[in-house]
């Protein structure tokens, strides 16, 4: 049986390999997906096929663990197939949840698999209690992944106007749009987060020495110009540097990572049941350091002490190498 | 929210682009707006049993695509035919950001750029307009090659966004075009002219990167 403690720790597997360091490394959940477009880390060299995901649930599974299965994209026009596929695959092979978004797709595995518990993804961007009581009433989800958007305090009101679990994000890359809901990507490459699951495809991003500093583009587009001493970061659109008013600036926000180590207390006496680390496309060291920092802080506040200080140094791993409280931290709007 | 709920009673048609809003419904008849996400007929079928009687599709969807859903939706299907696409909605706002306020002290800032705030390369060149809380393409989207295939197809309203522009002459020429008294190259040439220097769109459609733009109506 699981034992958690604290507040479950939900990591991430972009391969069998790191489902393992995961799970070896603490982590109460982790998650995954299929090796096509029906998830959104949707990433070359990533992903499972049935046979891994079996293997991985069994390893699971043997440990008291949980193993969910994002099939987090929306379906095509006339292409409802694969994600019809992922749903009874995963439902097949055990998966203790699947993490949906589409409405159709919460439709189909809610009839079609009763007793498979499903999770809302943060790509259904639900952040208000009507929001989450229509996902509950109309196809029976049993928890909500919660936008990157809100508060501490917003998430604690939340939680306490809605009857299911809540989910956040604790550690990793940020999205600042609506999740789900943001084209940008596709507007500059033509490939869709929401239908292809990949957002800034690395086959469209280039670094090039241009005038002595450093110029990222995805696809066509001047993402950003980094000075000699700047660290270039991925040119993800909502990261990208942009002219306004006359000023070079991050429009949207800086490349930064959530990083939410400081507060966990807070959420969980907001009510939180569960932390996410995203990043199923980074590597399995960085899923290692991640789960086994967060693992000891976890550990310590359920025995009534103060999380290790070490929890706070994870800038190094962190997008653009810097860390932030993000939404979390009144003022962000 | 007291609005909606208010409203949602006393017979005005909502357009609903959040499912909280279908939820306050409770099976009332209700127009489904571009920012719920439709993307297949899965989820027409459902919003359609819930009461939707038009589906309004998101801007990334490509004519294909859009006619495969309009030939499926048994109710009215709705397809954005001008202005800038809106390609992302947030909780921080940008406007305010971008003028050094907090979303909420703003003043309203974002009635400073009734056309948006140009947010550019840093090279120059154009790429996206924020207005308040949602960020747009720079380029407008006029969609005169494909008004007759879709209509054709079952797509049963267009929809004009409005810009500051003549809104009025774009109107015309969009009937013009449906009604089949002009032709399409020629209103989308006349509309190039009226809101040059602003470029024209067609890549969603097209189903290639959104501000891309393949010659339009021009190249048929």
């Amino acid at each position: 049986m699981r034992n958690i403690n604290y507040l479950e720790l939900v990591c991430p597997a972009g391969t069998p390999a790191a489902l393992r360091t995961a799970i070896d490394a603490g982590a109460d959940t982790v998650y995954c997906g299929f090796r096509d477009c029906t998830n959104a880390r949707n990433y070359p060299g990533l992903n499972f096929d049935d046979q891994e995901l079996a293997e991985g649930i069994a390893y699971a599974h043997a440990r008291g663990r949980w193993v969910l299965v994002a099939v987090n994209t929306f379906p095509r026009a006339g292409d409802l197939g694969p994600w019809r596929r992922a749903v009874d695959a995963a439902a097949a092979a055990g998966a203790d949840a699947v993490i949906l978004a589409d409405i159709g797709l919460l439709d189909y595995a809610s009839r079609r698999h009763p007793k498979l518990r499903l999770h809302l993804s943060v790509q259904a961007a639900a952040s208000n209690p009507l929001s989450i009581d229509f996902y509950r009433e109309q196809f029976g989800v049993s928890r909500v992944v919660l936008p990157r958007v809100l508060a501490v305090s917003e998430v604690a009101a939340l939680i306490a106007r809605m009857k299911i679990e809540a989910e956040v994000f604790a550690f990793g890359s940020l999205g600042t749009m609506v999740e789900g809901r943001c084209y940008l990507s596709s507007y500059i490459t033509g490939r869709s987060p929401s239908s292809d699951g990949a957002c800034a495809p690395a086959e469209f991003v280039s670094y090039r020495e241009e005038g002595g500093k450093m110029v990222s583009r995805l696809g066509e587009v001047m993402t950003n110009c980094y000075a000699r001493n700047e660290n270039a970061a991925y040119p993800t659109p909502c990261k990208s540097r942009l002219m306004v008013r006359g000023d070079a600036s991050y429009l949207f926000e800086e490349p930064v990572g959530l990083n939410a180590a400081s507060i966990l207390a807070e959420l969980k006496g907001a009510g939180v049941t569960a932390l996410k680390i995203e990043g199923r496309q980074r590597s399995r060291a960085y899923v290692g350091e991640v789960v086994t920092h967060f693992r000891a802080a976890l550990d310590a506040l359920a025995r009534g002490e103060a999380a290790p200080t070490a929890v706070s140094d994870l800038h190094a791993i962190a997008e653009g190498g810097k860390v932030t409280l993000s939404a979390f931290k009144k003022g962000w709007r | 929210m007291e609005e909606i709920r208010a409203r949602c009673g006393d017979g005005t048609t909502i357009e609903a682009n959040d499912v909280a809003t279908i939820n306050l419904l409770h099976g009332a008849p209700f127009v489904s707006g571009p920012f719920i996400n439709t993307f297949n007929e899965a989820t027409i079928d459902f919003l359609v049993a819930r009461g939707a009687t038009r589906i309004g599709l998101p801007v990334e969807l490509s004519a294909a695509a859009i006619a495969t859903l309009a030939r499926h939706n048994p109710v009215e299907t709705e397809a954005l035919a001008f202005g800038r696409q809106g390609l992302s909605l947030s909780m921080r706002c940008y406007h305010a950001r971008a003028y050094g306020l907090h979303k909420d002290s703003c003043q309203f800032v974002c009635g400073l750029d009734p056309d948006g705030l140009a947010a550019d390369q840093l090279d120059g060149k154009p790429l996206l307009v924020v207005n308040g809380t949602q960020t747009l393409s720079h380029g407008y989207a006029a969609a005169f090659a494909d008004l007759a295939p879709l209509a054709t197809a079952g797509v049963t309203h267009f929809r004009l966004s409005p810009q500051t522009t003549d809104m009025v002459e774009v109107a015309a020429l969009f009937r013009a075009a449906l009604d089949g008294r002009v032709a399409p190259a020629e209103a989308e040439a006349k509309l190039a002219a009226l809101i040059a220097p602003t470029p024209l769109i067609d890549g969603y459609m097209r189903g290639r990167a959104g501000m891309s733009f393949s010659g339009g109506a021009a190249r048929l």
